[in-house]
């Protein structure tokens, strides 16, 4: 940024003493706010001064050829002003500009929660993440913390802003995540697949993001994996259910890591009562392996590879059948792999490479069987230009193929179901500020679905506005398309991508460890799968939907010694017609009203952190096909409050973790309505089963050790 | 010719001269303001002066920016104590760009290598939960650098033994496992002879209340 200043050619009465001139003024920051001590220097010299209390100066300098003063203060961009020849003494007033890495700066901030340790303007951390209570190291749960978000316990995904789970996609290092939580059967909640140790930023988008992410309706939640380790480490892990071992070796430019994780629930689900009649409980396998390379010029290379490997079964009533248990089975098998690459060409030049493969295969028996698998391949790359004005042009591609393959038994009925979808975009997207208050993000992304034979042009346009210190009002605009979700399109690929216009207002103030966030959103759903001859075999994009709403946040780290809380409060009004809805209706995972409370105390003495969480969740709607109105029913107000405590100790000499949590400690009545079969009975009244937490409370207990760091101390 | 190549070479030698003349007038200046500065606790001062001999430095000299990234650990170190939590981070940045100066002059000097450590330390300060757990293996790898490029130099000895002072135990830190650290850098401040008067002799006393303090709290346990 070019530095602005204001030269007031105030000629002072000519004072030469001993031939000598004076250079005087003063420099402030902002309007009136003086300068203390800042360093006011002629280039090429050692002389200088520094301002005075009331930011003024005085220096004497020998008038002669033309010089350069330099002002320079911490915190402040340095700035040079030509004093030309035969200036005899100079009255000057600076006024200095933050730094870009100060606080203050305005920034795009609609829509997104960053939650990185890169940025110092961040509102979660990493760490923040794992301490959070109800969370048990589970990304998603934190994340449900966030404003925007509507709690579906037992469901466990991300719902955002009305929008349906599938409408929210997860990146990691910018490549698209086809399966990022845990395989389940309906009913059963389920958690992210990756550990938040992996990664050292997030940024959860909760709508108007940026067009370097597409194919998201609703939500982009980006995360960044770690870059090189900073020293060799093994970390153990004993839990109530489980155990792992991880352990990473970093040499000068390099690291390797491994490791492998083993789960069961069998010895717990026998312990503490259950709602659920399990036969074998969950078991899972995981193994995970990662590498590093810094090359020698400059560039980072990365590379991870996961597989897990898990399944149950348990006896489960069916809809149709409610006094009767069936025995429900569940296998899964999940490989992600993925290559980056990212390098800096003088600071001019940004470059991202990425490939990712993955495999899920999901075999599911009850009366009926479904065996699915997904296999994905995909590649992108960016190329981001830093311009010396501070804007930056960044543009990229990608390419994702997605392969589909189903087969569904059940007694007469055998349905094989396969497709091959090719999702290709290109996008271009510039960002930089507009004089000093403005920041602008604008781009363009194009999209091409082969499978639908489809073209999209969406545009992105965020703007933020700096008013006064700390604070900001922001806005955000875009048009999101999303290919229709593999369900749909296994039975009819006659569709088209379905569309969501985003329009967000935001303000944001943020001052010493307190945030303050109000977010003002109207979405309109369009193009959305619709089924008005009854049946998915004949499905259209006919659907259509709104949700508006508002979000606040309020963190705080301040005001209570030790302590840190966060509140998210989002009311949302939704409806939707659109799959077999009669009527424009609000969707059975749309809460109007939701609440999180996040608390967090360190007590020093006992080296313990202790979180609290309370959440809660306005009754949802759902339909019993009994009665002529459609979605008719309430869920009953959903309520938790989970607790956990960190203890941080020794042992043997290394350091180590003791956590333990437990969720509703108040014993709220947990349930989530009913499930209604698919045909009525011979009365011709459809039964149901409740839906209910798999068990009414959650005990967990883990040590954690990592032993290494402790080795770099012995002498 | 030739006498007027003589004369040329001479009229360069005396200018260069001058500006080394100057260049020493003026760090003796800026080395006394500094000694000022270590009892008032005030490093402002010193810091911009400093920073101006840095930006006009004679080809190779380290010191004025080693001095001027030292001066800015001084005032993170300052603010810490005064609970200035968001200031820190602040002059710890100014505090890496002049120290990243002096590398550049000096590459495997221990007394910058050293340097580089307190700065690792100091990011810790201002978020002991957040920071600590990336930067004091960074701090630690670069108090073992210094001393390996310079054992007989008292300060990497004396600022790896802070460090550890200050870490609670379980990280791997505490009063015994600092103890070590402070011993020999206590004997090398015993026999260490600065190069000249200009360069870096800080941290004896510091170390010595540093071995006092750890020897009683070891004794209490």
């Amino acid at each position: 940024m070019k530095p602005t200043f204001f030269l007031a050619t105030f000629l002072i009465l000519t004072t030469t003493l001993h031939g000598q001139s004076i250079l005087a003024g003063r420099v402030l920051t902002g309007k009136t706010e003086p300068a203390v001590g800042a360093n006011l220097y002629i280039k090429a010299t050692f002389d200088g001064t520094s301002t005075d209390a009331d930011g003024q100066f005085h220096l004497p300098y020998l008038p002669g050829d033309s010089l350069t003063l330099v002002v320079s203060y911490i915190g402040f961009q340095q700035l040079e002003q030509l004093i030309p020849t035969g200036q005899d003494s100079l009255w000057l007033e600076f006024r200095l500009k933050p730094q870009a890495s100060e606080l203050q700066q305005v920034v795009i901030s609609a829509g997104a929660f960053e939650a990185s340790d890169e940025k110092k303007a961040v509102l979660l951390k990493p760490i923040d993440i794992v301490t959070t209570a109800g969370s048990n190291g589970n990304i998603v749960a934190a994340l449900n913390t966030l404003p925007g978000t509507q709690s579906n316990a037992e469901d466990g995904r991300i719902f955002v802003r009305g929008g349906d789970a599938h409408e929210t996609q997860t990146f990691i290092d910018g490549l698209r995540v086809p399966n990022p939580y845990t395989s389940n059967v309906p009913d059963l909640p389920v958690r992210g697949r990756f550990s938040p140790f992996l990664f050292q930023g997030t940024s959860f988008s909760t709508g108007g993001y940026s067009a370097a992410y597409g194919d998201a309706l609703s939500s982009a939640l980006v995360l960044q994996t770690k870059d090189l380790p900073e020293a060799s480490v093994t970390s153990l892990s004993m839990m109530t259910i489980g155990a792992g071992v991880n352990h990473t070796e970093r040499w000068e430019n390099s690291a390797l890591s491994a490791g492998v994780d083993y789960t069961n629930l069998g010895p717990y689900t026998r312990l503490v009562p259950q709602n659920i009649d399990w036969e074998d409980p969950v078991t899972a396998h995981g193994a995970q392996v990662g590498f590093r390379q810094k090359m020698s010029n400059g560039a980072l290379l990365k590379a991870q590879a996961n597989a897990q490997w898990s399944g149950f079964s348990m006896r489960h009533p069916l809809p149709e059948n409610p006094t009767e248990q069936s025995l429900l089975s569940l296998q899964n098998d999940n490989y992600y792999g993925s290559a980056t690459y990212h390098q800096l060409i003088k600071e001019e030049w940004q470059l991202d490479a990425g490939l990712a493969a993955g495999y899920d295969n999901e075999r599911i028996d009850q009366h009926f069987s479904v065996d699915r698998s997904n296999a994905m391949m995909q590649g992108r790359a960016v190329a981001i230009r830093y311009f010396e004005n501070d804007w930056a042009l960044k543009l990229g591609t990608e390419w994702i193929h997605s392969d589909f393959d189903e087969h569904y038994q059940e007694a007469e009925t055998d349905i094989q179901s396969a497709f091959q979808e090719d999702y290709l975009s290109a996008f271009a997207e510039t960002e930089g500020y507009l004089g000093e208050k403005v920041a602008l993000r604008a781009g363009l992304r194009a999209e091409r679905y082969n499978l639908l034979d489809a073209n999209r042009l969406s545009p992105r346009l965020s703007l933020a506005y700096k008013a006064g210190q700390g604070g900001q009002f922001a806005f955000a605009y875009g048009h999101f398309y999303q290919a229709p979700q593999q369900d749909w399109l296994r039975f009819t690929q006659n569709l088209s991508p379905e569309r969501s216009d985003h329009y967000l207002v935001n303000y944001q103030y943020r001052k010493g460890g307190r945030t303050i966030r109000a977010e003002l959103y109207h979405k309109e759903n369009r193009n959305l799968v619709q089924f008005p001859a009854g049946t998915p075999w004949l499905a259209e994009n006919s659907g259509e939907g709104y949700a508006r709403g508002l979000d606040l946040f309020y963190r705080d780290r301040v005001s209570i010694p030790n302590g840190d809380f966060w509140v998210s409060y989002s009311y949302l009004d939704t409806e939707r017609h659109y799959e077999d809805f009669p009527v424009a209706a609000t969707p059975d995972f749309a809460a109007k009203h939701n609440l999180s409370v996040v608390y967090k105390h360190w007590i020093q003495e006992l080296q313990t952190n202790v979180g609290l969480t309370y959440t809660l969740g306005s009754p949802r709607p759902y339909d019993d096909p009994n009665t002529p109105r459609f979605n008719d029913l309430r869920t009953p107000t959903f309520q938790d409050l989970s607790l956990n405590l960190s203890y941080l100790t020794e042992l043997f000499g290394h350091f180590t973790i003791v956590h333990a949590s437990v969720s509703n400690i108040l014993g709220f009545e947990q349930s989530f309505g009913e499930r209604f079969g698919n045909q009525p009975d011979p009365n011709g009244r459809f039964t149901s089963t409740a839906i209910r937490p798999p068990a009414p409370r959650f005990f967990f207990v883990g040590v954690f050790v990592t032993i290494g760091e402790g080795s770099t101390f012995s002498n | 010719m030739r006498p007027l190549i003589i004369l040329f070479s001479l009229a360069l030698s005396i200018s260069t001269f001058a500006q080394n003349d100057r260049y020493t007038a003026a760090m003796e200046k800026a080395v006394g303001e500094l000694q000022a500065a270590e009892q008032t606790r005030d490093f402002s001062a010193p810091a911009n002066t400093f920073e101006r001999i840095t930006a006009a430095a004679p080809e190779g000299e380290w010191l004025p920016a080693y001095y001027q990234s030292y001066c800015h650990i001084m005032q993170a170190v300052g603010a810490m104590q005064q609970g200035k939590l968001d200031q820190i981070t602040a002059f710890l940045e100014k505090a890496q760009g002049a120290l990243d100066k002096a590398k550049e002059i000096s590459p495997e000097n221990p007394e910058i290598l050293a340097l580089q450590g307190y700065i690792y330390t100091g990011h810790i300060w201002a978020d002991p939960m957040g920071n600590g757990p990336m930067y004091s293996p960074q701090s630690v790898a670069a108090y073992q650098t210094a001393i390996e490029a310079g054992p007989d130099q008292p300060r990497a000895y004396h600022l790896m033994g802070m460090h550890l002072f200050y870490m609670p135990a379980m990280y791997g830190g505490g009063p015994e496992r600092a103890m070590p650290y402070l011993e020999k850098a206590e004997e090398r401040f015993e026999s260490y002879e600065p190069a000249s008067p200009m360069h870096p002799a800080w941290g004896s006393y510091f170390n010595q209340q540093l071995l006092e303090q750890a020897t009683a709290k070891m004794e209490k346990e």
